[in-house]
């Protein structure tokens, strides 16, 4: 038989399902780690003087120009850190390197007149800052950042190659002792497709409800 | 002789494997993708309902899922069922192709929506049949301005060939962690890795911004059109 | 008359280009000074350096008698109101919340105070109920500069500095804008502005001078300056304007 029903029996997929937890805990923390390193590697080469700007390209340049799995393996045998660890840290760093371009273009996007505007108004350079340039960039991150948070949550799932019991790893384990693989691996396709489309509808919406006409859009 | 030098000398003819297995999918399966990605493209905009559909799903489905998962079903899962038997090169190939499809049709789409519908309602009005208008007027455009694009797909691809390793393909990464366990010099192995993979993206985009330079057409690209 | 703004010897230089070479000038309350001269003669960064967008090389510059020191340039910015060549709206305020903001945020009014204000301020411009909760992009540019002059003169400046508020605007925008700003003249706002409007010079301004290379050339009453120009480069300045070329 080629698709054969009974190997998607219940304790199978509440075997699989249980691996949601591990799959959204890296997609979250990672996503929550790059957004904070990345807002820095933005920074850092936005603000920081010519020397110190170029290291901090070079490193977002370096984490974009090498596969995910390399990453990985050099955080968990060449630096020993724990599975759960380097998974983390390497689906972050990586992340982090996309959302600081993000971010920066997002700044970029705010055209400087506003900010004269501001200071003009007489508000100081924090003023300007929390009043005009951060809920702009905020919201005109936000589809960029959805795709990221989906290429991330789909990624999680190569820390397969670390062991860590996310849906992946778990569908594996499953599809090998059993010996059924199409009718598992077809299943955690659509439990991710589930995850994908449940994310995206609530981050579209998210940006629909908070989106401005016109905003980020060029001159 | 140093750690680094063991690394990279004793295991030359590995490191050359592992570097024409990463080149050989990464560019098969971007033409692969080329091919459907034009293909589905122009089935979602020119096609009837049901190819619309059928573009539509196949777009959504492979998007919406991780590529290792799809290598997955189409080596071990289909691999099981008799269906059909790829050897894992041939699976990595495919499955990246099929994946690259996806993601190139939506370039493509974008691409034909920027030209102006003028040049349509130009070429129609000349009597040119509606295959005519795609490979004679839009096509020509369309290439020009996905050229970017294929620059990022070709680096993605790159990168995501190192999920062959997990089908036992033996690719860079693979084959570094292989040298790394052999020598125990991980950081050296890693790090050759990333320096190789590294040079291959750089060569990658001076090569494809040549081919943008060489055919470019004042007027017609990405950015001309804010895309 | 009481004398709203001095500007004493200030220059400028970028880098090398010394782009202001000692500017002298004052306004006293009520009046309007209007500034015309050539593509990069230095006007935009004359007004820049008034309150310290651009900061000045040297010189001095007095609001009602108090030197203007980057100490206090803060409590000076409040009082000098600043309209743009780009409009600069807040992108992701609407017209009403772009006008209040500075009296929320700078002037740290109560919010109804506040609107109380904004909303006179927008219909003084002619900016009518029903636009109030429209986003900048919703807005045509000649309504874009009309919040902009608002929310300027929300802040109930002692000055308001124009940079050419009507030169991206269509043609036929452009007579909302200047019509605004003529309400301002007759209500005794006193102004500066940097503007190729010469017809409308003519019925506001008290003065214009000519600002050329980053020195003041000529200046006078608009009769003198424009009917009766008496250096070489004004009136070649002026008739290249009556062509249309700058
Ligand atoms: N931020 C800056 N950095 C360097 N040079 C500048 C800067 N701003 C202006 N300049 C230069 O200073 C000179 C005067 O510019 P400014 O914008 O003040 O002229 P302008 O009289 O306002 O001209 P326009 O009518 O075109 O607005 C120009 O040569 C310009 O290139
Ligand atoms: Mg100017």
């Amino acid at each position: 038989m080629i698709f054969d029903v009974s190997a998607l029996n219940l304790s199978n997929l509440i075997y699989v399902l249980r691996g949601i937890f591990w799959t959204l805990f890296l997609t979250f923390v990672s996503i929550g780690l790059g957004l904070i390193l990345g807002s820095a590697l933005a920074f850092g080469e936005v603000y920081l003087p010519p020397p110190f700007s170029y290291i901090f390209r070079i490193i977002g340049e370096v984490l974009r120009g090498v596969p995910l799995i390399l990453l990985f393996l050099i955080l968990y045998f060449a630096f020993n850190l724990g599975m759960t660890l380097s998974a983390i840290l390497g689906l972050g760093l990586r992340s982090a390197s996309y959302q600081g371009q993000i971010f920066r273009s997002s700044l970029e996007a705010i055209s400087a007149g506003q900010l004269h505007a501001g200071l003009s108004l007489g508000m100081t350079k924090f003023q300007v800052f929390k009043e005009i340039l951060v809920p702009q960039a905020l919201r005109i991150m936000i589809p960029g950042w959805t795709n990221e948070f989906i290429t991330v949550l789909k990624d999680t799932s190569i820390a397969f190659v670390l062991g860590v019991m996310d849906i992946m790893t778990r569908a594996d384990f499953i599809a090998r002792s059993i010996g059924r693989y199409f009718e598992i691996y077809i299943f955690i396709a659509l439990v991710y497709f589930v995850l994908v489309k449940t994310s995206m509808s609530i981050l579209n919406n998210l940006y629909e409800r908070v989106r401005i006409p016109g905003l980020g859009e060029k001159r | 002789m140093s750690s680094f030098e063991i690394v990279l000398f004793k295991y030359k003819d590995f490191w050359l494997m592992g570097l024409k297995y990463t080149m050989l999918i990464t560019v098969l399966s971007i033409l692969i993708g080329i091919v459907l990605g034009l293909l589905f493209a122009i089935m979602r905009i020119y096609g009837n309902k049901f190819f619309k559909a059928v573009a539509v799903s196949y777009i959504d489905l492979i998007r919406g899922t991780p590529m290792i998962v799809q290598l997955f079903i189409l080596y071990y899962g289909l691999g099981s069922t008799g269906l059909v038997k790829f050897t894992p090169l041939q699976a990595a190939i495919i499955g990246m192709g099929l994946n690259s499809g996806a993601y190139q049709a939506e370039y493509f789409r974008t691409a034909f929506l920027a030209i102006p519908t003028g040049q349509t309602e130009a070429a129609l009005s000349l009597g040119f049949t509606r295959t005519g208008l795609i490979f004679n007027i839009l096509l020509p455009q369309v290439v020009r301005i996905v050229l970017p694009s294929w620059t990022n797909e070709l680096i993605a691809l790159t990168q995501y060939s190192s999920l062959a390793m997990v089908l036992t393909v033996m690719e860079l990464t693979a084959v570094s962690k292989y040298v790394g366990s052999k020598t125990f010099l991980y950081i050296q192995a890693f790090s050759l890795a990333g320096i190789i993979y590294l040079f291959v993206s750089v060569v990658l985009t001076r090569l494809m911004v040549y081919f943008e330079n060489r055919l470019s057409i004042p007027g017609v690209s990405a950015q001309k059109l804010r895309i | 008359m009481k004398e709203v703004l001095r500007v004493e010897n200030l220059k400028k230089s970028y880098h090398k280009n010394e782009v202001l070479k000692g500017v002298s000038f004052s306004i006293n309350e009520g009046e309007t000074k209007v500034i015309i001269g050539p593509s990069g003669g230095g006007k935009s960064t004359l007004l820049y350096c008034i309150n310290y967008l651009q900061k000045p090389d040297s010189g001095e510059i007095y609001l009602d008698s108090e030197l203007i020191t980057p100490k206090n340039i803060y409590e000076a910015r409040k009082k000098i109101g600043f309209v743009f060549q780009y409009f600069n709206l807040f992108m992701h305020l609407t017209a009403l919340d772009n006008v209040m903001i500075g009296l929320i945020k700078v002037k740290k009014l109560p919010k109804d105070e506040a609107l109380k204000i904004a909303k006179e301020s927008l219909l003084l411009v002619g900016i009518k109920e029903d636009l109030w909760n429209h986003y900048p992009a919703q807005l045509s540019g000649g309504q874009q500069q009309r919040v902009a002059i608002a929310r300027a003169i929300a802040m109930s400046p002692r000055i308001i500095l124009f940079d050419e508020p009507t030169s991206a605007l269509d043609v036929e925008l452009i007579g909302e804008v200047l019509q605004a700003m003529k309400t301002l003249a007759e209500n005794g706002m006193t102004m500066l502005i940097v503007t190729h409007e010469l017809e409308f010079a003519k019925s506001v301004a008290h003065e214009i001078m000519f600002l050329e290379s980053g020195v003041i050339v000529e200046k006078g009453t608009p009769q003198e300056i424009i009917e009766h120009p008496k250096s070489e480069r004004l009136k070649k300045f002026l008739s290249k304007i009556a062509k249309g070329e700058e």
